[in-house]
């Protein structure tokens, strides 16, 4: 069992479902600006918070590209290699954009991760329950700040 | 590219029984050609067949059996086939009255032509 944590409630168990079901490495779930929702398999904060970054500058670069060359943004994305390969992938719930990116061995495939992806996207579109509100001015740095704290406690 | 692929699907679908045929990249476990019902229901068959037929051939190999050619699951509403050959297996999906012996046969010989 892969450890791991969330700060949305609403999130656990379609995130924990995805991890176990796909047979990924690490998953984190993400806000489009880089709010960690939770995460699993990662074994340091500092870990998350690269992940995130770079996942939420990717999404807005893919999301651009996207649109310039075929009008629309993509829906995911996928980096090969010979040994792991990287998903990233964009659902919504109660109206709000979300991320997840996740990162799988041999032990599974895209196609495999493609499937509980959406099988996890369809469980996070029956979310009745109240997404977690923005929170107005924060800027990125203190959102992400404050979501790891939640799920790894303070950095000391 | 795809037209061989696409008629060697095509050639295993006309057997009697077979619900659709699926020729996979067993390491990504994406469709290359072929199809079964819908677009969610053939990349679910594609993904979940390469994934069994892997995990199956890795088995077969932890045991000292050797590699695993011709993988087959029976389900209660049918079976799913599996026969891979190098980078890609091919998956059918057949109901419960189809001529396994004769598929397995057929499936063999398109594999050693991919």
């Amino acid at each position: 069992m892969i450890a791991g944590a969330v700060s949305a409630p609403w999130l656990d168990v379609p995130l924990r479902r995805f991890v176990e079901d796909a047979r990924v490495q690490r998953a984190v779930a993400l806000r489009a600006d880089g709010k960690v929702l939770g995460q699993f398999g990662f074994a340091s904060a500092a870990d998350v918070m690269t992940a995130c970054a770079l996942a939420a500058a990717i999404n807005a670069s893919g999301k651009e590209l996207g649109k310039q060359l075929g009008g629309r943004p993509f829906l995911g994305l996928h980096q090969g290699g010979k040994s792991q390969g990287v998903f990233m992938g964009s659902c919504t719930a109660e109206g709000k954009d979300f991320l997840l990116l996740a990162a799988f061995d041999r032990e599974s495939t895209l196609g495999l991760v493609r499937l509980y992806f959406a099988e996890f996207r369809d469980a996070l579109r029956g979310v009745s329950q109240r997404a977690p509100e923005m929170e107005g001015e924060r800027d990125l740095e203190s959102d992400l700040n404050s979501s790891l704290d939640a799920l790894f406690g303070p950095l000391s | 590219m795809t037209q061989p692929y696409v008629t060697l699907v095509s050639r295993l679908e006309r057997s009697a029984g077979v619900l659709g045929v699926l020729l996979v990249e067993v390491e990504d476990g994406l469709v290359i050609a072929g199809a079964a019902g819908s677009e969610s229901t053939t990349e679910s068959a594609a993904a979940l067949g390469s994934s069994l037929f892997r995990r199956t051939r890795k088995a077969a190999g932890d045991a000292g059996l050797g590699g695993a050619r011709f993988v087959r699951l029976e389900a209660d509403g049918g079976h799913l086939c599996a026969v891979g050959r190098g980078e890609m297996v091919l998956v059918a999906l057949t109901d419960r009255d189809a001529n396994l012996g004769k598929l397995r046969l057929e499936m063999m010989r398109a594999a050693e032509q991919l």
